[in-house]
């Protein structure tokens, strides 16, 4: 087609990069009965701006925000078995932020892009890099700041190790206290240029 | 393994949620370069 109808065209590749550039990532080590108790902690502890909660299946995604209401913290579910209308449109709602958590399975091809999740917890840790990167990356234009934290059981310690091979990144255990810095926009300071 | 194992995490009643989850004692629990070691040396062809 280009050839044939194209003169000297430009050639501009729109597909943004994932990168998992901004992102702090953070391991909890948990039994799979902890789980929710470590969520109801993380939601206690930490700043969350708008947060995406992943699970492994649609039927964890509508067990888990069952589960999160009972804990009196609200939340919108999206998973693949939904009609791709219903879908859209609670998206949209999270995106206009009518919900601050949203747990989902794994829809996202692109990455996340909305600015104001600065969260995004693995409750169910994945097992190929692909997934993991879409979860947790951002497209390169708005490479932004957040925390990733994965909610990791001993079966996934064969994927815990691959991934981070794969990706050539590290995954850190998760500390007492989180610097808000990494992840809450009010608390970031660029690098005083006397510094560097 | 049980089939529904995986719904343990679900099953739990949330009322006796109260005390923080600890995340240093859980962490102890799990060492992660002893473990890392020990996968690369049964598969010394995944590095």
């Amino acid at each position: 087609f280009m050839k044939k109808y194209l003169q000297n065209p430009y050639e501009i590749n729109l597909m943004d990069e994932l990168t998992l550039k901004g992102v702090t990532q953070y391991y909890a080590f948990v039994q799979e009965k902890q789980k929710v108790h470590c969520l109801n902690t993380l939601f206690s502890k930490l700043q969350i701006n708008q947060s995406i909660i992943f699970c492994n299946s649609t039927q964890r995604v509508e067990l888990l925000a069952k589960k999160i209401t009972e804990l009196g913290y609200s939340c919108f579910y999206i998973h693949a078995r939904m009609n791709q209308q219903h879908r859209n449109r609670v998206f949209h709602d999270f995106r206009q932020g009518l919900c601050r958590n949203l747990v989902c399975s794994d829809l996202f091809t692109r990455g996340i892009d909305i600015q104001a999740v600065n969260v995004v917890i693995n409750f169910d840790f994945p097992k190929h890099a692909e997934t993991y990167l879409h979860r947790i990356g951002r497209s390169g234009r708005y490479g932004h700041l957040g925390i990733a934290i994965n909610l990791i059981t001993y079966d996934d310690r064969f994927s815990l190790h691959k991934i981070e091979s794969e990706l050539g990144t590290e995954i850190k255990p998760i500390p007492k206290n989180i610097d808000k810095a990494l992840y809450v926009a009010e608390y970031h300071t660029e690098p005083d240029l006397d510094d560097l | 393994k049980r089939p529904n194992s995986r719904q343990d995490c679900f099953s739990a009643p949330v009322d006796n949620i109260l005390d923080d989850f600890d995340f240093e004692k859980n962490l102890k629990l799990f060492d992660k370069k002893a473990v890392y070691e020990e996968i690369e040396s049964s598969n010394p062809d995944l590095v």
